[in-house]
């Protein structure tokens, strides 16, 4: 497991972490949210050793990182980076020993991920002859040529097609049932949601909100219904304490003030009509983004 | 620092570096014009001999004038033809029609079809110098009495030796004149070689691959690495151009060994390009840490191509003029030394002594450079955007 415990950066003026934690499980994908400037890529970077905290603690597996746990890492920055005249399976090959693959190891297993990636057949090009779609496609494969343990992910998904995001969301499923640890950030929620299990929302370099999905978005005072033919349109009205948030046909979304006002709920509908739906609504993740932002701020 | 990383990143950058098909053409028109600097001279020398000289006399009432300007022909650098002229009006007419290059006239001056110009260089306004001066000294010791036969064994008679009070510091001319194309090969290669350090940083930088070998390797090894991989491409260009001025000569029945490098040269070249590239290119790479794009670098480099500059065009003036305090100094402060002790170990000039004491003192101060370049790469490299104040460089090294 990783694990980043009270991590603090201050460059000049500038408090980019201000005891931030995050906790990445073996088998689990982390969406690790928060505005731009929250200091997620610089929480990413001390995972890497890249930068080095003023204070704080990174670990993986409960040791200490070093340059030997750190070469079990695969890592995608946000600016992607790598040689643009080099042959892309050059560059594989040479990022693969570098986390201490043998050459041939690493070309091998450079060649099977450009297949599984939709990119047969291209190792011997130069990278800038590809779309920057595929560039990012070759980013994505340099990053994982080398098994790693923990896959640390700076906005993966930005610039990549439908057809490329659900390949990618797939590898990272497919990773993390492999038993990788994958924590990755984006600002494209709907992504996290679909892929993330656990979330960690950060803003001003703390972190803000951390959560499985599930919990995060649960609420016990909003209730969608759904009455068929009502005999009264305005029945939603007329039940005391309650305020209709949305309405949409026989739909409506409704919130409660406690939770043992859901029977008053289910009983004004069963008087309406013929209830088609009951459900408590969940937040949608953009939701409970904002509001953990809008909560620090 | 591991072996293994450095071994890859050096073996990257050498790899890239000489596949590129602009390294080839580069080692291509290199190894020809190594080649032409042997063999044009030589073929030039043969196509064209020495020039004629057609010089015209005035009735020479002195029968010393003609043999005395025909004895000073090989100062002339030319084939003499002097021939007695009948009178002035045609004498002047061959000389405005070409058919002279000069007209003699006793008494009177030397002329040239058109006057010289006063002050600009000019090889004939030389000789016609020359040539006065000696039918002058005819005159003056005819006039004194001394029979033509004395005239030209006076004329003739060796100068006065120069001299000096103490003996010359022992210097070996020719290999003093064979440090020139050997400077002139180890400036190409230190400014070259920075160069390559330099656009290779702003490559990684601003490409931002920096990031993702920075989470696998030290800042120090991905340094270190490259200029070991730089510096390789460097010998093996080198030991082509070297091997190129080698076998040109060899091919070339008639190259003048005068200015062509010698081995002991070539080997003190060697090491004085690994000590002086490690040298400079700590400096390069830190120059090209702190900027994202090759236009920002060049305010930075420049100050960085002042001891290089200075110390080849010292070195030079030192290898054809001879030895020079200046050069002596030069060739203890680090900066300035691979060039200018270059030049004083060619000559045979130094003793083993202050070869050693210089080479220690560029040794040293680069690994100091490279210790100090290391905490200023890694403090600058991560930073995109403008450019990156040395001062923040070197209080934030971990990005």
């Amino acid at each position: 497991m990783l694990e980043l415990t009270n991590l603090r950066r201050k460059f000049k003026d500038n408090i980019a972490l201000d005891g931030m934690s995050l906790q990445v499980e073996r088998g689990s994908v982390v969406g690790f949210l928060g505005p731009n400037g929250a200091g997620k890529t610089t929480a990413m970077r001390v995972a890497l050793g890249i930068t080095t905290p003023d204070s704080g603690e990174a670990t993986w597996d409960n040791k200490k990182l070093n340059l030997a746990t750190r070469s079990r890492f695969g890592y995608m920055p946000e600016e992607r980076g790598l040689y643009s005249t080099m042959s892309v399976i050059g560059q594989l090959e040479f990022l693969g020993c570098l986390h201490n693959m043998a050459p041939r190891d690493a070309r091998d297993k450079g060649t099977y991920w450009l297949e599984r990636l939709g990119l047969a057949g291209v190792g011997s090009e130069r990278l800038d002859a590809l779309s920057l779609g595929n560039q990012q496609r070759v980013q994505l494969a340099a990053t994982l040529t080398h098994d790693p343990e923990l896959l640390i992910l700076d906005e993966p998904f930005s610039g990549l097609d439908p057809t490329g995001i659900e390949s990618l969301s797939n590898v990272l499923r497919q990773r993390a049932e492999d038993g990788v640890a994958v924590v990755f950030s984006s600002h494209q929620l709907d992504l996290v949601e679909d892929v993330c299990q656990k979330v960690v929302i950060v803003n001003k370099g703390r972190d803000v909100r951390t959560g499985t999905l599930a919990d995060l978005t649960e609420t016990n005072d909003r209730i969608r219904v759904e009455v068929r033919n009502p005999n009264d349109p305005q029945w939603t009205h007329k039940i005391p304490g309650v305020d209709v948030l949305t309405s949409n046909g026989d739909s409506h979304l409704v919130k409660i003030a406690d939770a043992s006002q859901s029977a008053a709920v289910m009983n004004a509908a069963r008087s309406a009509g013929e209830v088609r739906h009951f459900s408590f609504e969940r937040l949608k993740l953009s939701e409970v983004f904002r509001n953990a932002v809008r909560g620090e701020s | 620092m591991r072996v293994r990383q450095l071994r890859l990143i050096a073996r990257r950058e050498f790899k890239e570096r000489t596949k590129s098909r602009t390294f080839r053409i580069t080692m291509v028109l290199m190894v020809l014009l190594v080649i032409a600097s042997v063999v044009l001279p030589v073929v030039a020398s043969r196509v064209q001999s020495e020039p004629q000289l057609k010089i015209g006399v005035l009735e020479p009432s002195d029968s010393a004038i003609i043999p005395a300007i025909n004895s000073i022909q090989s100062g002339l650098g030319a084939q003499l033809r002097v021939q007695s002229m009948p009178d002035r009006a045609r004498a002047e007419a061959a000389l405005k029609a070409r058919e002279l290059d000069m007209l003699v006239v006793e008494g009177d001056a030397v002329y040239l079809a058109v006057e010289p110009v006063s002050g600009a260089p000019n090889i004939q306004a030389d000789r016609a110098n020359a040539i006065a001066s000696t039918v002058h000294q005819v005159e003056v010791l005819r006039e004194a009495g001394v029979d033509s036969a004395e005239v030209i064994d006076t004329i003739n008679a060796p100068n006065l030796p120069v001299k000096g009070l103490t003996p010359a510091p022992p210097r070996n001319s020719e290999d003093a004149a064979s440090a020139y194309p050997a400077l002139i090969l180890l400036f190409v290669f230190l400014t070259l070689g920075g160069a390559f350090i330099l656009n290779g940083v702003i490559e990684e930088k601003s490409s931002r691959v920096v990031e993702i070998l920075l989470a696998t390797i030290k800042p120090s090894e991905l340094l270190v690495g490259k200029v070991i991989g730089i510096a390789a491409v460097g010998l093996l260009q080198g030991a082509v151009l070297v091997g190129a001025t080698f076998a040109s000569h060899k091919a070339t029945p008639g190259a003048p060994d005068a200015g062509a490098l010698s081995l002991p040269v070539v080997v003190y070249a060697i090491i004085w390009f690994m000590l002086g590239f490690a040298l400079y290119a700590g400096m390069y790479a830190c120059a090209g840490a702190l900027v994202s794009r090759s236009e920002d670098a060049q305010n930075l480099v420049f100050p960085l191509q002042i001891p290089i500059l200075l110390s080849f065009f010292v070195g030079a003036a030192a290898s054809i003029g001879g030895p020079n305090p200046v050069v002596t100094v030069m060739s203890f402060i680090p900066f300035t030394a691979p060039m200018t002790m270059l030049e004083r170990m060619a000559a045979a000039e130094v003793q083993w002594w202050e070869v050693a004491i210089s080479m220690a003192s560029v040794a040293v101060t680069a690994a100091l450079v490279l210790r100090l370049a290391t905490v200023i790469f890694a403090g600058g490299i991560l930073r995109s955007g403008q450019r990156v104040k040395l001062r923040d460089a070197w209080r934030n090294p971990a990005g």
